[in-house]
């Protein structure tokens, strides 16, 4: 892959690669941060990226590997986000929704989204891969150098915990 | 009063949660292209200008090796000025490791030109992270051929008595940058600091592949020494990198070893793949399928493969010696494989032969979910 087509990978799967990095970190200007990393580290590497074969799962691999490292080096002072900061007004409400309906939904995201944060990376990793990154299974189990059945072991796992902690948040599952 | 989830609302609730639904900005984007557009011009810059006199390069093959080095290698701080200029410095430090060794090996001249801690520079910046070990090390080939930058190679530390495929630069926070100058590729890299391990011995190899070959070098499961492989066909040059004992800190080494692979990074508590059952509940629950049986052998990666098809499904994993065994225990390996109706159970014999077979079992983990 030449720098050139890096370009088309930014265009064609930017939405989903920041979206993952949205997820992984805490705020936006650290996605931001994360996402333009990600790309720089790939175009280092791009004569490695095989155009037939999937580079979104390549650029996964990389931006999980940063958010790794940035979380070993700062594990001393990382902070458990706040309720109140979780949403960022990004989330827009869809118009067809009647409001309560919206706004259930959107709250039950939010907690969502704020549980995930606090599951262990091993299972974090995982679950952003799987439904925000769209990776298959056997894709996750190459990035994280795990056997298939482990990775459907932990998301099965990141489930149950996000399950427990809804019901601790008055939702019955 | 509760608010009732169903699985299926609790499934798509997940869906939309995650959905990849945030876009990068324009303006991102925009500073993200013309950061890649100068990184590429750099990378143009800095590509093969001109070829090695040959009669340069001539005299150079009559002197010793380390003559060849001193003249014909830039500095480590040279090297370091045109990729981090931050860290010249660090290099030029009193303290700083000034190996300036030199192999040569199936055609190629290696030099490892120097190694520093970013903790070395008197001055932080945040081009340097000071809880790295950075190295340079200089690749060219004996016959004054240029290097290609499309070629790939591969240069990290190794450890003693830490496995090289899991314990090198890629899972170290390891990142690196390379110019060629005439036609000898600079490479300037750092990984997480490897001072802490100074109390073993350290290894430096440089490979002629894109990854980690597993073949290439060999460690001693009784001593940890690492040792180049004879027969691997390419290059796989090992360097001692002479660190100072007194800088070690086993119990940070320690700390470090069991957050890199245990996926503890944050600091919390090791949480087993499936806490609630063990490989001896497995076991005791499920119904071994005695056909399922089968030596596994590993391949030229040294991965053991293993598939089977049980009445629900198809069924094929894929993982090595040393992630099933790691501490080469015989018996069954504390790690397996869930699939939809059982699990895969890896054994290892006296002899060292490797087995896998499935469990059966009624309800499996997975369809609890």
């Amino acid at each position: 892959m030449t720098y050139e087509d890096l370009h088309d990978v930014v265009l064609l799967h930017g939405k989903s690669i920041y979206s993952f990095c949205r997820h992984l970190t805490e705020n936006a200007a650290d996605a931001d941060d994360l996402y333009q990393e990600t790309f720089l580290k790939a175009a280092e590497l791009c004569h490695k990226i095989n155009k037939s074969q999937n580079p979104r799962a390549f650029l996964i691999r990389i931006a999980a590997g940063i958010w790794r490292n940035s979380l070993r080096k700062e594990a001393g002072r990382r902070k458990i986000l706040p309720f109140s900061s979780l949403s960022d007004g990004e989330e827009a409400v869809s118009p067809e929704q009647p409001p309560e309906t919206a706004l259930l939904q959107r709250e039950e995201s939010e907690l969502l989204s704020l549980c995930a944060k606090r599951l262990k990376p091993k299972l974090r990793l995982p679950l952003y891969m799987y439904y925000t990154a769209e990776l298959s299974l056997s894709e996750i189990a190459s990035i994280l150098h795990v056997p298939v059945g482990t990775v459907k072991s932990r998301l099965w796992r990141a489930k149950q915990e996000l399950k427990h902690d809804l019901e601790v948040h008055g939702y019955e599952t | 009063m509760k608010h009732k989830l169903s699985q299926e609302q609790f499934e798509e609730l997940l869906r939309g949660t995650f959905a990849p639904d945030r876009f990068p900005s324009p303006e991102i984007n925009h500073t993200l292209f013309t950061r890649l557009e100068e990184k590429e011009l750099y990378r143009m810059e800095h590509k093969f200008v001109g070829k090695i006199p040959v009669l340069a390069a001539a005299f150079c093959l009559l002197l010793t090796v380390s003559v060849f080095a001193s003249w014909h290698f830039l500095s480590a701080s040279s090297v370091a000025e045109q990729s981090i200029p931050e860290l010249s410095a660090a290099f030029d430090q009193e303290d700083a490791t000034k190996v300036n060794a030199v192999r040569t090996q199936k055609g190629y001249i290696v030099s490892l030109l120097g190694l520093t801690s970013g903790a070395a520079l008197e001055n932080e910046t945040d081009a340097v992270d000071k809880n790295s070990t950075y190295a340079v090390v200089a690749i060219g080939k004996e016959d004054g051929t240029p290097i290609n930058m499309d070629d790939s190679y591969f240069a990290s530390p190794l450890i003693q008595g830490l496995t090289p495929w899991q314990y090198n630069i890629a899972s170290m926070g390891g990142a690196y940058s390379q110019f060629i100058e005439n036609g000898i590729l600079y490479r300037l890299f750092n990984c997480d600091d490897i001072e802490i391990f100074a109390d073993r011995k350290l290894y430096l190899c440089v490979t002629d592949t894109p990854f980690y070959p597993t073949e290439a070098f060999h460690m001693d499961e009784a001593t940890g020494l690492i040792t180049e492989a004879k027969d691997f066909d390419g290059l796989n040059i090992l360097f001692d990198l002479p660190l100072d004992p007194a800088k070690a800190d086993p119990e940070r080494a320690k700390q470090y070893i069991d957050s890199l692979w245990n996926d503890s990074d944050d600091g919390g508590e090791e949480i087993p793949s499936l806490p609630e059952m063990t490989v001896e509940e497995i076991l005791k629950k499920g119904t071994v399928v005695e056909s399922s049986r089968k030596v596994l052998t590993p391949d030229k990666n040294g991965m053991l493969s293993y598939s089977f098809s049980s009445k629900d499904s198809k069924m094929s994993e894929s993982a090595s010696e040393e992630f099933l065994f790691p501490d080469g225990a015989e018996g069954l390996s504390p790690t397996f494989s869930l699939t939809d109706d059982g699990a895969i159970l890896y054994e290892k014999a006296k002899d060292g032969t490797i087995t896998a077979f499935f469990v059966e079992l009624e309800t499996s983990l997975e369809a609890k979910d």
